[in-house]
């Protein structure tokens, strides 16, 4: 079989290398400003880099192939970049070698390491099947987190990227994320002030605080309302004996089936008949009526799991049942009130539909639609993107700190969008 | 009383709040809207209908003139006005249905659209500035008028619109593709990403929580987000193809209907707009179908794959034969969850596309109906036309899968 480990050995490093030369190269012209000729003198240095790099993956795997198979792996990666590298060279520009270099370290160590973790630990002596789907395995693994990583990180680190641009800036090279220009003829606290001009621009321009009070007020009265309404009901449900219970259990989900768009332009007629309509108060009512029936059926899943013995203990001890749910049962849920409470912040802090149709007054104006409003106008993308930037720390940060809360919420209840 | 009916009285309690909610905001809107639906009704309708009345005083000729006008689309009936008149004035109805002892009192009967009438009392007593300060110059009008949503008679008409406006079929059809394709993008990069993420590795935790970022962020801060990275002029992703050379001329991913790819021989024309409106609904709801696959793989007992690996199992079989069953267990909740959640979402291809360059779908033409050309019975046609065809597709879903259940 060494044929045939020669020849994943080979195409899995030389894809890995060009991959990440390729790689590097696109962060590199990023990061850099315009696009030149590239100085000849870094094509050594990379082939030097790259043989660096192959000399520790053979350290790794020496011991246990055989050296000229090792050779014919290495030479024909080599060959394989030269050969598709060779014609036109991935780095373009340059205009700050040093920053090159660094990127060029940067991404190879990724690179390197991601090969070495590659063949890590594994016994090629006698390369079998085992050996070559592990090493496929961990091959995809390494593409997969790539490709999923970046169409993840592209757009966030665009958008605070672009959030630190102005206008001018980013019109002069759209290629340059590094919003380096700040900082050019300028002290380092000039230079910071003028980087984080937009975020000021949106406070002090735009009303963009009276957004964000209003979305914290209606985000924090749904999740208030929701508990409230909902808690009693999903006790109910998971505990109480009456008609009707599964019935009630089955119709919760089926709720999901009516699309909010039909459900909104009736809405729209009762709710400016009962005055509702551009009032918090009437956005807060739908936004409880749609996260109500998943906030009762997380908390069912979870007070079902609740031993019913402690409650029985409490009931014997004298305890009635609203002091049981009380005493005992809510205690117990905090986890669950939590994340019911999380999933229903999110919904009601991004809503957009609702809160487009139902809103006039731009005093009333949630941050969703005080961006559209933005949006309309000629607003400059710095202070759009800064804005979006803004409206997603809360829920992400929110995210980040109740962790061990969410993961169960959100497949659960899963949003209604 | 028995433990029981002490339960069900209970219950009864604590679930009235959440049902009532529920019942008014969702279940009542739907019924309306069925109601609505057979009835040719405008925004301009919900006003509710009432006369005006403008008073003038002409001090000339002595006279107090009131102008009654029904400015409603619709004829209201009993209209009926009626003033305090204060001490020191006394007015004097010069025309029939009226009456000013003490105060007015004018019995205008029926007013059809746009219609109007006049009154006039002659001044006995009082000057004009008096008048016009008293409540006489701002009237009580009351009218027996049926609200249009009750009066208007049922009809056909909003359906023949809906179905014979351009572009009907095709928009039927973008929309269903648009869920199938929107949800088969979301299930597959979620189960990649879940297959990623399964195990423990370094940094795991903070990953997990990048990886939320596409589906928490507020749908309009991530649409404007790839509108300016995909932008045609000054767009990034645009700048950078087009520096590599992969493209001469930028791309305008969410204007441009179709895009033909291929050489002389054979182009083959790709529908890109909605191509793009397509990846981005698998970028924007991968993590949920990440999270929801990943609670499953990590609910495999782990002691199935290891002894699977003792017995000579290789890393394809332990998948095939232990993870996929667990997966595919799961894999139609979660597409019928995202299908139905993507068929009836609006905001997506709103706030992208506006519906435009051939990414129209039923939900953003019901807004166009109801909001843009303030047609509510079009909008509520179409709706209930929406709902109908996800019901039926759903049916046919049940239908095939019990039938496949039975073979």
């Amino acid at each position: 079989m060494s044929l045939l480990a020669t020849i994943v050995v080979a195409v899995s490093g030389f894809l890995l290398s060009f991959g990440t030369i390729t790689l590097s190269s696109i962060g590199y012209t990023l990061l850099s400003a315009g696009v030149a000729e590239l100085p000849l003198y870094l094509v050594p240095i990379k082939t030097i880099a790259l043989l660096f790099a192959l000399r520790l993956l053979h350290t790794d795997w020496g011991r246990s192939i055989s050296k000229p198979t090792v050779l014919f792996g290495i030479s024909l990666s080599i060959a394989l970049i030269l050969f598709v590298a060779g014609g036109t060279h991935p780095f373009q520009g340059s205009n700050h070698p040093g920053v090159e270099l660094v990127v060029l370290a940067i991404a190879s160590g990724a690179g390197f390491s991601a090969l070495r973790w590659m063949f890590n630990d594994l016994r090629l002596a006698g390369f079998e099947r085992y050996h070559i789907e592990i090493l496929v395995l961990r091959f995809l693994r390494i593409i997969g987190f790539t490709f999923i990583i970046s169409a993840v990180l592209l757009p966030l680190g665009f958008a605070i990227s672009a959030s630190l641009m102005t206008r001018v800036v980013s019109s002069q090279d759209p290629t340059n994320l590094l919003p380096l220009w700040s900082f050019v003829d300028a002290d380092f606290w000039t230079g910071l002030g003028r980087l984080f001009s937009g975020y000021a621009a949106v406070f002090t321009r735009y009303s963009f605080v009276t957004f964000l009070v209003n979305s914290l007020g209606v985000a924090t009265s749904t999740v208030l309302g929701t508990l409230v309404a909902g808690t009693p009901a999903a006790y109910a449900v998971a505990r109480l004996f009456f008609r009707g219970r599964d019935v009630m259990q089955s119709s919760i989900i089926v709720i999901y089936l009516f699309p909010a768009i039909v459900i909104a332009i009736p809405l729209y007629t009762i709710f400016s008949m009962l005055g509702l309509r551009n009032t918090h108060l009437g956005l807060v009512i739908v936004y409880m009526a749609q996260t109500i029936p998943v906030a009762i059926y997380m908390l069912k899943n979870y007070f079902v799991t609740i031993p019913w013995s402690l409650e029985e203990a409490a009931m014997i001890d004298g305890c009635t049942r609203g002091g049981v749910i009380w005493r005992v049962t809510l205690p117990l849920s905090i986890p669950a009130l939590i994340s019911v409470g999380l999933y229903v912040f999110m919904i009601a802090w991004s809503e957009f539909m609702f809160a487009l149709m139902f809103l006039d007054s731009p005093d009333l104006f949630t941050v969703s639609r005080g961006m559209a409003l933005l949006d309309d106008q000629d607003v400059p993308r710095q202070f759009l993107m800064a804005g979006s930037v803004i409206v997603t720390i809360p829920v992400l940060s929110l995210f980040f700190l109740l962790d061990r809360f969410f993961q169960s919420g959100l497949t659960v209840g899963g949003e209604k969008g | 009383m028995s433990l029981h009916s002490k339960d069900a009285r209970m219950s009864f309690l604590m679930l009235t709040p959440p049902v009532l909610i529920v019942f008014m905001i969702v279940l009542f809107p739907i019924l309306m809207n069925v109601w609505v639906a057979f009835k040719d009704i405008g925004l301009a309708d919900l006003q509710p209908p009432n006369a005006s009345v403008r008073v003038r005083v002409d001090s000339e000729e002595e006279i107090v003139r009131f102008e009654v006008t029904n400015r409603s689309r619709n004829p209201i009936d009993d209209v009926f006005i009626e003033a305090e008149v204060p001490d020191g004035i006394v007015l004097e109805p010069a025309t029939g249905e009226c009456d000013a002892d003490g105060r007015i009192e004018c019995q205008v009967g029926a007013l059809d659209s746009r219609d109007e009438t006049e009154f006039t009392f002659t001044i006995v007593e009082g000057d004009e500035t008096d008048i016009l300060r008293s409540d006489v110059s701002d009237p009580n009008v009351t009218t027996e008028a049926r609200h249009p949503i009750m009066a208007k008679p049922f009809t056909l008409r909003n359906f023949q619109r809906v179905i014979g406006d351009t572009g009907f079929a095709l928009m039927v059809l973008v929309t269903i593709s648009y869920a199938f394709l929107g949800t088969a993008a979301t299930v597959i990069l979620g189960l990649v990403t879940a297959l990623l993420m399964a195990g423990h590795f370094r940094g795991r935790g903070i990953l997990r929580g990048l990886l939320l970022f596409p589906y928490v962020a507020p749908i309009i801060a991530v649409t404007l987000t790839w509108s300016f990275l995909l932008d045609p002029s000054g767009g990034t992703v645009n700048a950078i193809l087009q520096a590599y050379g992969v493209i001469e001329m930028p791309i305008s991913f969410f204007t441009q209907r179709i895009v033909e790819i291929g050489g002389e021989s054979l182009t083959i024309p790709i529908p890109l707009a909605f191509v793009s409106v397509v990846l981005f609904e698998g970028w924007r709801y991968f993590p949920f179908a990440f999270l929801f696959f990943l609670s499953r793989i990590s609910a495999i007992n782990n002691e199935l794959p290891e002894a699977a690996k003792i017995d000579g199992a290789g890393p394809f079989q332990i998948f095939w034969y232990i993870t996929r069953p667990e997966i595919v267990g799961v894999m139609g909740t979660l597409f019928l969850l995202r299908f139905i959640w993507t068929f009836n979402n609006f905001d997506n291809i709103f706030l992208l596309t506006g519906g435009a360059a051939g990414t129209m779908t039923i939900p953003v033409r019901v807004y166009d109906y109801g909001f843009a050309r303030g047609q509510l019975g079009m909008a509520a046609a179409l709706g209930l036309i929406l709902f109908v065809v996800l019901v039926g597709l759903l049916l046919t879903y049940f239908g095939l899968s019990r039938r496949s259940a039975d073979s």
